[in-house]
């Protein structure tokens, strides 16, 4: 057990568990901006895996890592441009968009990946290029600090600029209070004189944008190359993270860093001798006690109110 | 009464227009999917759609493989037509599927009552699992997609841990579970092919739903809550029992889904992953507008293809799953309300104009 601690409390355990959350952590954030502006958006399991294979595919193609990195923000956003079409251009509901492309990118990466590869389960023999690793010059030196800020994968620091970024916009500008009243109270904003659905549009791009980095980080850091069906739920706890949190981003970002951390002990659990596929679920487990606790107390609040 | 004049503009037939119209699209994608990707596109292109009436053990297969995807767009249509998004019939057909076949490789009674308890145990445990996410939602409101897909990672997980612990074969090179009992298997039906009683138990599941969902009081009220659930609970519907019940019949249907796949096509239980089955169920409901009926169509339909599909890309590069892009567009179109309806609307004026 003490040596249990001493990994727990180790700084390579810091740098794994940033490591597992920057990943979750776009996914969580996608799920955020979309279902803030009312456009609820499950598709981001789907949109990641896409963007993982043309990261490795486009950095294959072009040879450069950063233009890999561009093409699979391109598919990322081409997967959202679908879902923006079939729910506010063709009234469907995106719940059921969500699914069928989910489904969808989960065979036609890997019929992708047969065609450039000649192989179903893993992009191993195309050679594709990684986003370096970034050492930052003066946190290098810092104890602590420096697992997490230094010595990452380069999408780890676009995270850290984005979630700032994101910070921004849904806090202090118009545009995130327009998303926000979207999400609220449609009809209301719409009287406001709100464009819901060029809002609505943005948010779902930049959920595209978001789940789009977070696949890239998978093929260009994270791992080197594509495996099959490799987001592995990824994006499906960035739901539930979203749905615990709600319209917090705050509520979410914390609820990510826990899963993340439940994930990161997996890993180290992993090294000892137990059954691993019962220490996998424990995340899982996780969300469910806590969308349970959530709502609970959401249903006996509106028992007293 | 006059006799109603046919239109294209009317519901059903613009719902036909409609279907037939994202057939011929889907397809068509499909066509210069191929003609990108192989060398002969127009003779993949119609193997993929004769392929499987060339043998009967071809056409076997598409019957083989509808049935799975019939019972869990059965069950998939049911939660949909309730109004909900609950996605745990995947987790399910992986669950039931470890209990099905953990009584599949008990040697005990015999090719009758074997098979029944292999199918009937599961379908109902199966059914009380389902409740859980149903109990949360009816009660405290948890959104049930959460927690659906959620308790389809923890039933992967249990059923992994469970088949490796317990139920694991010695003689087999990966994890799979020893070899079923041959009472528990399913007989063939079909001389020449490996369609077993599941088929018609399937055709049976959706004529049984179709009866309950059109021809009973709690088909009545699921339509009605899935319509507005507003209007239900004020009409004076128990929201929480029939929630309860939507949730047990599918997960019952479910149970038996992935029972009559294992002892029909399996030999073991070798499943690693989860299936898939329950999601392409979502997409069989979605298709076929959570009508019973229209499940068994669609199935049949997407069944066809994927083995059409197979066989053509046992003499192409193109692989099976092209497909892909045919259920994807068919989903989508299909489940698009305002695909084509400007053009209906516009033929619905001019029918308007020249009656007055």
């Amino acid at each position: 057990m003490s040596e249990f601690f001493r990994v727990i409390f180790s700084e390579e355990f810091l740098s794994t568990v940033v490591r597992v959350l920057v990943p979750l952590l776009f996914a969580s954030m996608s799920a955020y901006i979309a279902s803030l502006a009312g456009m609820p958006n499950i598709a981001v399991e789907g949109i990641m895996l896409m963007s993982a294979l043309f990261a490795v595919l486009g950095s294959y193609w072009t040879q450069s890592a950063w233009l890999g990195l561009l093409i699979a923000i391109g598919a990322g956003l081409a997967m959202a441009v679908i879902l923006m079409l079939c729910t506010i251009k063709m009234g469907t509901n995106p719940i059921l968009v969500g699914i069928a492309l989910n489904t969808f990118s989960s065979s036609f990466t890997v019929f992708l990946l047969y065609l450039f590869t000649q192989n179903k389960g893993t992009s191993a023999s195309l050679p594709s290029v990684v986003l370096p690793i970034v050492h930052v010059p003066i946190i290098e030196k810092i104890p602590v600090l420096r697992a997490i800020f230094s010595g990452q994968y380069t999408i780890t620091y676009i995270c850290i600029l984005s979630m700032i970024l994101l910070a921004v916009l849904v806090y202090k500008t118009p545009l995130g209070m327009r998303m926000k009243a979207a999400g609220l109270d449609e009809r209301a904003a719409k009287t406001a004189g709100i464009n819901v659905n060029r809002v609505r549009i943005i948010a779902v791009l930049i959920s595209g944008l978001l789940a789009a980095l977070g696949g890239a980080y998978m093929t260009t850091g994270y791992l080197s190359i594509f495996t099959k069906n490799m987001i592995a739920g990824r994006g499906w706890i960035g739901i539930a993270a979203q749905a615990m949190g709600g319209t917090s981003m705050l509520g979410v970002a914390i609820t990510t860093f826990v899963f993340s951390l439940f994930q990161a002990i997996t890993n180290v659990f992993s090294l000892y001798d137990l059954p691993s596929e019962l220490i996998n679920i424990i995340p899982y487990i996780g969300v469910l006690l806590g969308i349970i606790l959530f709502s609970v107390s959401t249903y006996r609040r509106s028992k007293k109110g | 009464m006059t006799k109603r004049k046919f239109s294209l503009a009317g519901d059903t037939a613009f719902e036909t227009v409609k279907t037939i119209l994202a057939i011929l699209i889907a397809l068509a994608i499909t066509f210069c999917v191929l003609a990108l990707t192989c060398e002969d596109p127009v003779s993949s292109f119609i193997t993929m759609l004769t392929g499987p009436l060339t043998k009967m053990r071809y056409f076997g297969n598409v019957l083989e493989s509808m049935v799975p995807l019939v019972f869990s767009g059965l069950a998939c249509s049911l939660l949909f037509r309730t109004g909900l998004f609950n996605l745990g019939i995947e987790g399910i057909y992986y669950i039931g599927g470890v209990i099905c076949s953990y009584i599949a490789c008990q040697a005990f009674g015999n090719s009758f009552t074997h098979p029944l308890v292999a199918i009937l145990v599961p379908a109902l445990i199966s059914g009380l699992l389902m409740l859980i996410p149903g109990y949360l939602k009816a009660k405290f409101n948890a959104n049930e997609l959460v927690t659906s897909l959620m308790l389809n990672s923890i039933y992967l997980g249990v059923g992994l841990w469970f088949i490796k612990t317990y139920l694991r074969a010695t003689d087999y090179s990966s994890t799979a579970s020893p070899l079923f009992e041959k009472s528990a298997t399913l007989p063939y039906i079909i001389p020449g092919t490996r369609v077993t009683i599941g088929i018609v138990l399937a055709v049976v599941a959706v004529l049984l739903i179709y009866i309950m969902l059109f021809k009973t009081r709690l088909g009545y009220q699921i339509r009605m809550t899935g319509l507005n659930p507003k209007f239900a609970r004020y009409s004076g519907m128990n929201a929480m029992s029939l929630f309860l019940l939507v949730h047990f019949i599918s997960g019952f249907l479910g149970g038996v889904g992935t029972s009559v796949e294992l002892l029909s096509i399996y030999s073991r239980f070798s499943w690693v992953a989860l299936p898939g089955l329950g999601f392409n169920g979502a997409l069989m409901a979605m298709m076929a507008r959570n009508n019973p009926i229209g499940v068994l169509v669609v199935a049949f339909g997407i069944s066809y293809l994927q083995i059409g599909a197979e066989i053509m890309s046992r003499s192409t590069t193109v692989p099976v799953e092209v497909i892909s892009i045919v259920t994807a567009t068919l989903v989508l179109l299909i489940s698009a309300q305002y695909f084509l309806r400007g053009w209906r609307e516009k033929k619905l004026l001019k029918e308007g104009l020249l009656h007055v």
